[in-house]
């Protein structure tokens, strides 16, 4: 399916189950942040340090 | 979600606050395909505050800490929610709270933002995430251009507006 399709089929669902999918979501998005996985930016002096 | 929106009920119930919507991501959701968050943003009307006083929100924390509630710097965390409360700033906000949409979430009533209203406070915020929401608000066609044209002309967002169609010429209008 395509990402369009995709979207507005989830568009589509109730109130309440797109909140369970956002509670997903935050609970996937609190274990990527507690894992460390979070790409981190780059640091500011990077270029001064090569 | 439902604990959380239940102690929010109570506290209107119990006057701690009057009118609220639900905005920012979470209010989002209603009208879009659902996108990570890890706040609920509640804009919030505070029951008669004295005319020259300072708006405060302690009376709104004070009633969650005695539930059990615990506060996260900006935010206070309710029913697994961490939830920022926000005093409109602006008369588009006070008009987005007035104006807000009854619905219910998981058999509990509550109140979403308007999508015209969502949008052109996205607009007026104007942060990355703000612009790319607003994006999505047009491509998935979920806000009545009329409608958001009136709030944007009521609240003198329209240049802005102007702006943001030529930064984002692809953006589906």
């Amino acid at each position: 399916m395509s990402k369009p399709k995709l979207q507005a089929r989830m568009a589509k669902l109730s109130f309440t189950e797109k909140i369970k999918i956002l509670e997903k979501l935050r609970d996937r998005e609190k274990a990527i942040a507690a894992a460390g996985l979070r790409r981190k930016p780059p640091k500011a002096n990077a270029a001064d340090e090569e | 979600m439902k604990a959380t929106l239940e102690a929010i009920n109570q506290m209107q119930a119990d006057g701690v606050i009057g009118k609220y919507a639900i905005g920012g991501a979470v209010g989002a959701t209603f009208y879009l395909d659902p996108a990570a968050t890890v706040d609920l943003d509640i804009f919030v009307e505070l029951p008669d505050p004295e005319r020259g006083t300072l708006i405060s929100l302690a009376p709104v924390y004070q009633f969650l800490k005695s539930r059990g509630c615990t506060e996260l710097d900006e935010y206070i965390a309710i029913g697994g929610w961490p939830v920022q409360f926000l005093p409109p700033a602006n008369p588009l906000e006070e008009e987005a709270i007035r104006e807000a949409v009854a619905t219910e979430a998981e058999g509990v009533s509550t109140w979403i933002m308007r999508a015209e209203h969502l949008v052109a406070i996205a607009l007026s915020v104007g942060r990355p995430k703000d612009h790319a929401r607003i994006l999505k608000f047009l491509e998935q066609e979920a806000v009545d251009l009329e409608k958001l044209s009136v709030v944007l002309e009521r609240h003198n967002l329209t240049s802005k507006w102007n702006d943001f169609g030529r930064r984002y010429p692809e953006g589906g209008r």
